[in-house]
């Protein structure tokens, strides 16, 4: 089976390097592991960066056009890639690679279409941003009538007939909520597993803040209407 | 209350105006729109600074009664149309925008 890690990546210089050194060569049931970094019109070296890696394909879009559109872009070139499944994981270095394995296993088992990797937010995120996420899986399930406990979660794993299924026109941050909503409409079966975050003040910076809230919520309430 | 409404339309009235007037300085802006944003916002200069000019033109027309309020109430639902009108537009294009770019992506690889 093959294995697609996608990664968009915006203005990730600091972190890029380390992510992809630290992806796994090889996992238990996958037969080949592609990399797909999708470079959403950064301007400083996260492109460069990306491509001194041998085994990274690196897709830079011209320019910014927001995480929803990075992620689908890297869905097209997974499927392109003819890959069984696909893995997100965000640039900033708050997922740990180990968990990979993890969140696959119930699709290499064909027990799950998709999984998403529940962060673990005791005593690690400030009380505010947990609550923001909260709110946003509350506001997920009020608008796709589908509860999942971290809706935000960047790192997720999805067979790609899921995938294949799915009409995303997400372009930001409400590509996650977005998904979750196509996994209640095609009635696919979702997993929560929880998974390692690592927490660094980078990434805590790099995180959603309030008013990408106020944009997910004008989006998923424009999607739903399909404006 | 009225002279603060007024300092604020002609702020952002003049701000308009020197916004079209670099764009179209910058050749962004045709000669066209920029005569016509420039007497747009001109006139709301002009009906801050008299509103009176609004019950002037109400009795013209026959209706000198409430004309203020019924401007604004008109206004408004313009405002409001304009600004559908123009959140649809920017959904299609940004549409569309995605759509080049991931086919574009697609074919690189």
């Amino acid at each position: 089976m093959k294995l697609a890690i996608i990664i968009p990546a915006y203005n990730e210089e600091k972190t890029i390097l380390s992510v992809l050194k630290s992806l796994p060569s090889g996992i238990k049931g996958i037969s080949e592991i592609v990399t797909i970094v999708v470079n959403d019109g950064s301007e400083d070296k996260t492109s460069r960066l990306a491509s001194s890696i041998k085994n990274a394909t690196v897709i830079n879009l011209p320019v910014n056009m927001g995480v929803g559109v990075a992620t689908v872009t890297g869905f097209e070139i997974a499927k392109k890639l003819q890959a069984d499944m696909i893995i997100t994981m965000d640039a900033d270095g708050q997922h740990d690679p180990r968990d990979i394995a993890k969140l696959i296993k119930p699709i290499i088992n064909r027990q799950s279409d998709i999984v998403i990797g529940v962060r673990l937010f005791a005593g690690q995120m400030p009380v505010l941003r947990r609550i923001g996420n909260f709110l946003l899986s509350l506001l997920t399930w009020l608008v796709y009538y589908k509860w999942v406990r971290d809706s935000q979660s960047g790192m997720k794993a999805i067979s790609i007939s899921a995938i294949e299924k799915m009409d995303l026109k997400s372009v930001g941050f409400e590509i996650c909520s977005e998904i979750i909503g196509e996994c209640q409409r095609l009635h696919l079966v979702v997993d929560e597993i929880p998974i390692r975050t690592v927490y660094s003040p980078y990434s805590k910076k790099k995180g959603q803040n309030w008013l990408n809230g106020i944009n997910i919520l004008t989006k998923l309430l424009s999607l739903k209407i399909k404006l | 209350m009225i002279l603060i409404t007024k300092i604020v339309a002609i702020c952002l009235a003049v701000t308009v105006i020197a916004k079209t007037y670099l764009a179209f300085k910058k050749k962004e802006e045709s000669f066209i729109m920029f005569i016509f944003w420039t007497a747009t916002w001109l006139s709301i200069i002009f009906v801050a600074v008299y509103p009176i000019i609004i019950d002037k033109i109400g009795s013209l027309i026959g209706d000198s009664r409430n004309s203020v309020i019924a401007f604004f109430g008109l206004a408004f639902v313009f405002i409001l149309f304009v600004t559908y009108r123009i959140y649809v537009k920017a959904n299609k294009i940004e549409k569309q925008l995605c759509k080049i770019i991931i086919d574009s992506a697609k074919d690189k690889v």
